[in-house]
């Protein structure tokens, strides 16, 4: 549905990297934070920003054809609605200019449960119910590319609650759901394909199933503080899932490509080599912008992982 | 019919915001009555005949250019030409067109409003010495309308410059600065038209009918230059 070709822009302070990709029906996510771009890789997709190369074709139609725009519903993060205008207003307004039949505004909304702003002025709603109304028509809409960024920040809380399936009921009907997000959490939550940037370059596409969409450009690492960190690290040796080990003051470092792997390397080896692990901290992203956008919440799946990991090594050899 | 049907469409949102806000009347009515003030008070002053001067002095050079900025900063909802259709354009309309007809509502609203306001200022300002009040009334009426709609495109085409649509104040200074000129320079600018149609000097030798026409040519120039500006943004 959507194939971008070596597609390559730049707008102060980030470029996007010649990105060769193409989304068919279902849903995807962009994961990464402000300065890698997933915002901007959105708006081109949506056609908003132009290509310094490359080429971008949308339903096997070039940019700039009619008939593709209408069917393509993109909330950005500053949605704007017609200001003077009221809710339900806009949504028989949207409609007329998609071409599609008119519905009923209050059931419009009510999908995504904020039917009551149907009788609002648009310049009466706070930033979150605009935005709110800009998905509920994205996802009542009968645009076949839906692209939404940050589907469930700044949204109102009602909304939100309903976007995530509201959007997996139209990728299941056939759309091309599109979603940008810093949250590995919402990504996976949203989307059954999560493609990971860093800094403009696209560096991972996965399943949303894959523990490696968790992991960074370049692998995890996990901290260990350990009884014994040389004994640990020796035990450690035949463990395929950890690439090597560093030591950090008396940190032990174990690097490769999955963390909840490693953890479970860890796990073993200190029940193999009788250690008592005081703690594990995952060392998740190397790219320190999309750590501190996503860290929050990937810390606490790792969190689980690892409960689980100290769990096993607590227990009787 | 369905290109009417579209027009129609994208025509709804430029005009509920000139109907529906009510803050962007108050410059628009500010500067209507500061015309009637001014042409009553030339009335007064000179009690044989005004109309010549408040049309020219008072409405072609202060007022007139003031309402259509006003009426284009209202439709554009005091934004950018490209950023005031956004919201359409959300919704797959074509920025071009969007941007079209916002600038097509303007020119209209800024025509209407011009001629009732022109037409109340000769009425104001007229004296036994003017020409017959009906003549002056229709002739004013046409020449506002026409540079009211000249004037909007001009506007809409500065608004389409900076991101919240700053090149609109530019474009005011440069009218008022190269509208002054009775030469070459000022042919480009809707100003020395209205100025010359209302009984001023004419500009670089034209005549009424040349200026008539130059302005329409350059309502339509300015307007295609506003939407493809957009094509680009």
């Amino acid at each position: 549905m959507i194939d971008l070709h070596a597609a390559h822009t730049r707008t102060v302070p980030v470029a996007i990297a010649p990105l060769t990709v193409r989304f068919e029906a279902g849903t995807h996510a962009l994961v990464g934070g402000t300065l890698d771009g997933v915002s901007l890789v959105l708006a081109i997709c949506a056609g908003r920003l132009p290509l310094r190369s490359g080429v971008r074709r949308v339903l096997d139609a070039r940019n700039d054809d009619p008939r593709v725009r209408a069917s393509i519903a993109y909330v950005p993060l500053d949605a704007s609605l017609p200001e003077p205008m009221r809710v339900d207003a806009v949504l028989r307004l949207a409609a007329s200019i998609r071409g599609e039949r008119l519905r009923d505004a209050r059931g419009r909304l009510d999908s995504l449960g904020i039917g009551a702003l149907a009788t609002r002025a648009v310049r009466s709603l706070s930033r979150e119910e605009r935005r709110a109304v800009a998905l509920a028509e994205a996802v009542t809409s009968e645009a076949r590319l839906i692209l939404v960024d940050e589907p469930l920040a700044s949204i109102d809380p009602r909304a939100a609650a309903m976007a995530c399936e509201a959007l997996h009921a139209r990728a299941r009907a056939g759309a091309c759901v599109v979603v940008a997000t810093g949250s590995i959490r919402d990504a996976r939550t949203l989307a059954d394909d999560v493609l990971t940037f860093d800094r403009g370059v696209l560096v991972r596409r996965a399943p949303a199933t894959d523990p490696l969409v968790l992991a960074g450009p370049r692998g995890a690492s996990v901290r260990v503080v350990a009884s014994d960190t040389k004994r640990l690290a020796a035990s450690l040796a035949g463990e395929e899932a950890v690439r090597d080990v560093s030591f950090e003051a008396d940190v032990l470092v174990a690097r490769g490509a999955d963390a909840v792997a490693i953890a479970a390397a860890l796990a073993r080896a200190a029940t193999r080599s009788r250690v008592t692990i005081e703690s594990l901290v995952p060392d998740l992203l190397h790219d320190d912008e999309l750590k501190a956008a996503i860290a929050g919440d990937a810390a606490g799946a790792y969190r689980a992982a690892f409960e689980r990991a100290r769990g096993l090594a607590g227990s009787p050899a | 019919m369905s290109a009417l049907l579209e027009f129609a469409d994208l025509a709804e949102l430029p005009f509920a915001r000139l109907a529906r806000t009510p803050r962007a009347w108050i410059p628009v009515t500010a500067w209507s009555l500061f015309a009637f003030a001014a042409a009553l008070l030339l009335r007064r002053g000179s009690p044989s005949g005004s109309a010549s001067e408040a049309l020219q002095s008072v409405f072609g050079a202060l007022a007139l250019p003031l309402l259509a900025y006003a009426v284009v900063g209202a439709a554009l909802g005091g934004d950018g030409l490209a950023r005031g259709a956004r919201s359409l354009v959300a919704f797959g309309a074509s920025p071009t067109r969007a941007s079209l007809a916002e600038v097509l509502v303007a020119a209209a609203a800024s025509a209407v409003l011009a001629s009732i306001v022109g037409v109340l200022v000769a009425v104001f300002a007229h004296g036994p010495s003017d020409p017959p009040l009906a003549r002056d009334a229709l002739t004013t009426a046409w020449i506002a309308a026409l540079g009211g709609a000249a004037y909007a495109s001009f506007f809409a085409l500065g608004a389409s410059f900076g991101k919240r649509g700053g090149g609109r104040a530019w474009f005011l200074v440069l009218d008022w600065v190269f509208g002054a000129s009775h030469g070459i320079v000022g042919i480009v600018t809707p100003r020395a038209h209205v100025r010359s149609l209302l009984g001023g000097d004419a500009v670089a030798s034209c005549s009424n009918a040349e200026s008539s026409v130059m302005l329409v040519v350059l309502a339509v120039a300015f307007t295609s230059a506003a939407v493809a500006r957009t094509r680009k943004a």
